[in-house]
C-alpha cells in the first residue's frame, strides 16, 4: 500500500471505528463531537497543509484528497474540509492557524466585509460550524484575514444535513490576523474542488449502498437488483459518479501543477452539482421507503451531496463562469482549450 | 462492487508534438475546408490515403507491419484531432481502430503481411460483419454459417448495417461453424472476407440523413480459403469481446457533434450572452472529464489490458454527451438546421441531429451498456 493509501485506510478504520450511532445522533442534534475530532487530531491527519513539511504542494494536496475522501465516505460531521482549506490558506499567507477547528467564508462575489483602521465589520453567511470554529478565514479589502468568531453575533442555521452553517456579523472587531493581498476567485476555486471532491465521494458511497441494497432487497421472487430498471438506473448512477470522480482528480492535478486552476475547478464542481442531484434521485428511487426513514444510513450520504450543490459555486455559476473563460480566451479555439487546458 | 479505475491527468506535455505535427497536416489538407459532424461517418478514401502515407494510420503497430510503433496515447491524439476538426475520416476507421488490431492479436504472419501494410498506408478499407438481420443486440444468436469444404469455407446467409461495405475491401466476419444450443457462444468463428468475392451481393441501404453509408449483405455459397479464418476456429465469440474495449472507449463516442460546439462558440463569441456562455459551460464541464476517462483507458490498452467496464462507462456517458448538443443547441438556442445551407452552423447542426439517433445504437445500444456496467456492479 502506497503511503497516501495508508492515510486513506487509517481514516476509514478510525471512522468506522468512531463514527458511532451515539454520535451521529448527537450531531445530528447540533452537538459538537469533540472527542472523535480530538481523535483524528491526534492522528495528525488534521492540517495536510502543515503535514506537507518538506513544503511539497503536491504531497499535501495527494494527503488532503485522502483524508477528505475516507471523510466524505463516512459522512463525517466535522469540519474537516474546511479546517484543512483554512490552514492551507494560513500556511500560504505565514500565518500560524489556531488550534482547534477551523471555517471559511463563502467567498460569494456579493460577500463583502469591510475593514477600517485594522477593524473589521460586516456579515459572513452560512459559515460551516461558525459556532465551534476557532478561527475563520475570510476576505476584507483584497487581503486575507483570520477572524474570530467569539467577536461575531451568531445567529445558527444548518444546511440540509444539519451541518451547522452559521451567519457570522462583525462590527469593528480585531482579526486575529490580517494575512497579504489575495485573490477570491482563486480561493473560490480552491474550496469548489474540496467540496467537488466530497461530493464524488458521497455520491459513490450512496452508489455502493444502493447497489448492496439491490442484491439483498427481494421482491416478486428475486432481489431488486435483478430487474433490468433498476439495473439501468444504477448504471446510469456510476457513469455519473465516475465522472465526478474524475473531474475531481482533475481538479486536484490542476492544483498541485499549479495551472488550468480555475478551468479544472469550476468542471469539478459542476460535474459534482449535476451529478449529485442525479445520484440522490436513483439512491431513494431504488431503496423504495426504507430510504425515507431516518434510521437507514443513506440519507447521511444524500442529503449531505444536495446540500454541497450550492456551496461555493450552483452550477449556474460555474458553467457560466466556465463559458466565458473559454469563450474569452483570445485566439483560442474551443478545441484547444479541452486538449490543453487554459 | 467493481470500482472502475480512471487515471487521469488533464496535460501530458510529452504528447504536445504528434499533437503540433497532426494539427499542421489537418491545416493544409484540403478536406478539412468542409467539416463534417459525426465525421467518422464520412468517407473520403483520398483523405484517409493522405493521412496513410503521413503515418498516421497503425501508428502503434509494429514498423514490420507499416505501422509507426507510436504510443497509444499518441494515436488517441491523432484520432481526437480528426473528430475535433471534422475531418472525414469514416474511410479508415474501422480497419485502424479494431480490424487491424485483431489481426495483430489473432492474425497468421501471412494474414499480417498481407493486409496491415495496406491498411497502414491507406489503402486497404474494413467493414464489421456482426449484425444480420435478426440478430442484433442479441449478437450470439447471429446465423450466417460458414460450413468447412476440402480446401476452404463456404458461407451462406445475411449481415446487415454494414457500414462502407460497398466502398471497402473486406469485412471481418463473424459466423456460425458449429451448432451447440446449450452454449451459443460457442461455435463461432471470425472470417476475414474480401468484399469482392463471387456469390456477395451488396445491397445499399441509406439511413434518415439521406446518405449510403450502410448495406446489406447476402452470402450464396460464397468460397473463401481455409487461410481466410481469423484466430481459433471456435473462438469467434472471445475474439469479438476482446474487440470492443476498442470499439467503445475511444474518443468517437463523445466527439461526434463536437464540430458544432465550436461552431456555436464561434457565433457565441461575436454575440455574447449569459446563455450561450452557460450553454457552453455545461457541456465543457462534461466532455473534459469524459476525455480523462477516455484517455485512460487508451494508456491501458496500450499495455494489453482489456477494460470494458471502463469502456461501457465512457460510451454510455458520451453519448448521452454527443447527443445533447445538438440536442440543446436546437431546442434552446439557435434558428432553423438544414442540411443543405452553406451556412456552416445551420449545416452542421442538422448533420448533428439528423446522426443522433445513431449515436447510443451503433456499437452497442445503450441498454446493452448500462447491462454491462450493473453486470460489473455486480448486480447480474
Ligand atoms: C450507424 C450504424 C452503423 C452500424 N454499423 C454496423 C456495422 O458496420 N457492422 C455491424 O455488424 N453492425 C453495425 N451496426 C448495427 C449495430 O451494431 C446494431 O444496430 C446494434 O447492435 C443494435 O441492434 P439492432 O439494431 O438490431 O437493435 P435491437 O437489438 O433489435 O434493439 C432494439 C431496441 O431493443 C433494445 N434491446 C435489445 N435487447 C435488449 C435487452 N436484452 N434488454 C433491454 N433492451 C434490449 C435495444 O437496446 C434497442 O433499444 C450499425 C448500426 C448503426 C446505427
Amino acid at each position: 500500500m502506497s503511503d497516501i493509501a495508508m492515510i486513506e485506510d487509517t481514516v476509514r478504520r478510525t471512522l468506522a471505528d468512531a463514527l458511532t450511532a451515539n454520535v451521529i445522533e448527537a450531531a445530528e442534534h447540533g452537538a459538537w463531537a469533540g472527542a472523535l475530532w480530538e481523535r483524528l487530531e491526534a492522528q495528525g491527519f488534521l492540517q495536510p497543509a502543515a503535514l506537507a513539511e518538506s513544503g511539497d504542494l503536491a504531497e499535501g494536496l495527494e494527503i488532503e484528497a485522502a483524508v477528505l475522501r475516507a471523510a466524505a465516505a463516512s459522512a463525517l460531521p466535522l469540519p474537516i474540509a474546511e479546517t484543512a482549506l483554512a490552514g492551507w490558506f494560513l500556511a500560504r499567507h505565514h500565518l500560524e492557524p489556531p488550534t482547534g477547528p477551523l471555517s471559511l467564508a463563502s467567498f460569494a462575489a456579493n460577500e463583502a466585509l469591510s475593514i477600517a483602521d485594522g477593524r473589521v465589520s460586516g456579515r459572513l453567511e452560512r459559515v460551516p460550524w461558525g459556532r465551534n470554529a476557532a478561527g475563520v478565514v475570510a476576505m476584507a479589502g483584497g487581503a486575507m484575514l483570520l477572524l474570530d468568531p467569539r467577536a461575531a453575533a451568531i445567529t445558527p442555521g444548518v444546511n440540509l444535513a444539519a451541518e451547522p452553517r452559521d451567519t457570522l456579523e462583525f462590527s469593528n472587531a480585531q482579526p486575529i490576523a490580517i494575512g497579504g493581498a489575495a485573490d477570491r476567485e482563486q480561493m473560490l476555486c480552491r474550496c469548489a474542488a474540496v467540496r467537488a471532491l466530497q461530493m464524488a465521494e458521497a455520491a459513490a458511497r450512496a452508489l455502493e449502498i444502493s447497489v448492496e441494497y439491490a442484491g439483498q432487497r427481494k421482491q416478486f421472487g428475486k432481489p431488486i437488483g435483478g430487474f433490468q430498471a433498476i439495473q439501468h438506473q444504477l448504471a446510469a448512477a456510476a457513469g455519473e459518479v465516475a465522472s465526478a470522480r474524475v473531474a475531481a482528480q482533475q481538479a486536484y492535478f490542476a492544483l498541485a501543477a499549479g495551472q488550468n486552476v480555475v478551468f479544472a475547478c469550476a468542471i469539478a464542481k459542476a460535474r459534482a452539482n449535476d451529478a449529485a442531484g442525479t445520484v440522490a434521485r436513483i439512491a431513494h428511487q431504488v431503496h423504495g421507503a426504507i430510504g425515507f426513514t431516518q434510521e437507514y444510513q443513506l440519507h447521511r450520504f444524500t442529503r449531505r451531496i444536495q446540500s454541497w450543490r450550492g456551496e461555493f459555486g450552483a452550477s449556474a455559476l460555474w458553467n457560466r463562469r466556465l463559458g466565458e473563460l473559454v469563450l474569452g480566451a483570445p485566439g483560442r479555439t474551443l478545441w484547444s482549450i479541452v486538449a490543453s487546458g487554459i | 462492487m467493481k470500482t472502475p479505475n480512471f487515471d487521469s491527468r488533464m496535460n501530458q506535455p510529452e504528447l504536445a508534438r504528434i499533437r503540433a505535427e497532426i494539427r499542421e497536416f489537418l491545416a493544409n489538407d484540403p478536406s478539412i475546408a468542409k467539416p463534417r459532424a459525426d465525421s467518422w461517418s464520412h468517407f473520403d478514401a483520398a483523405f484517409s490515403g493522405r493521412l496513410g502515407r503521413a503515418g498516421y494510420i497503425g501508428m502503434t503497430w509494429p514498423k514490420r507491419y507499416g505501422g509507426g510503433e507510436r504510443s497509444s496515447l499518441e494515436r488517441y491524439v491523432v484520432i481526437e484531432e480528426l473528430l475535433a476538426a471534422g475531418a472525414p475520416a469514416a474511410a479508415h476507421w474501422i480497419a485502424d481502430r479494431q480490424t487491424g488490431p485483431q489481426l495483430l492479436r489473432f492474425g497468421t504472419e501471412a494474414q499480417r503481411q498481407q493486409v496491415l501494410p495496406a491498411i497502414a498506408r491507406g489503402e486497404c478499407f474494413c467493414s464489421i460483419g456482426m449484425s444480420e438481420p435478426d440478430s442484433g443486440s442479441d449478437l450470439a444468436s447471429v446465423r450466417t454459417r460458414a460450413t468447412r469444404t476440402g480446401d476452404g469455407w463456404v458461407i451462406n446467409g445475411r449481415k446487415i448495417w454494414t457500414s462502407y461495405a460497398h466502398q471497402s475491401h473486406y469485412v471481418l466476419m463473424l459466423c456460425r461453424t458449429s451448432d451447440n444450443p446449450a452454449a451459443r457462444q460457442q461455435g463461432l468463428s471470425q472470417i476475414l472476407v474480401p468484399l469482392d468475392v463471387a456469390g456477395l451481393t451488396i445491397r445499399p441501404i441509406i439511413n434518415m440523413a439521406g446518405a449510403h453509408d450502410f448495406n446489406e449483405l447476402l452470402f450464396e455459397d460464397v468460397q473463401v480459403p481455409a487461410d481466410a479464418l481469423l484466430g481459433s476456429e471456435g473462438k469467434g465469440w472471445d475474439q469479438v469481446i476482446s474487440e470492443l474495449a476498442f470499439e467503445r472507449s475511444g474518443p468517437e463516442r463523445f466527439l461526434s457533434s463536437f464540430v458544432l460546439l465550436e461552431a456555436f462558440a464561434d457565433l457565441a463569441r461575436q454575440q455574447p450572452s449569459a446563455e450561450s456562455a452557460t450553454l457552453i459551460g455545461s457541456m465543457i464541464s462534461r466532455l473534459v472529464p469524459l476525455r480523462g476517462m477516455s484517455m485512460s483507458i487508451a494508456a491501458r490498452l496500450g499495455q494489453g489490458e482489456s477494460p470494458n467496464f471502463e469502456a461501457a462507462l465512457v460510451k454510455e456517458m458520451g453519448s448521452l454527451f454527443e447527443q445533447d448538443i445538438g440536442d440543446r443547441l436546437l431546442g434552446e438556442i439557435v434558428p432553423a438546421a438544414d442540411p443543405t445551407s452553406d451556412d456552416k452552423f445551420r449545416r452542421l447542426l442538422a448533420e448533428a441531429v439528423l446522426h443522433a439517433p445513431s449515436f447510443s445504437i451503433r456499437g452497442g445500444t445503450r441498454e446493452i451498456l448500462r447491462g454491462i456496467i450493473a453486470r460489473d456492479l455486480g448486480l447480474r
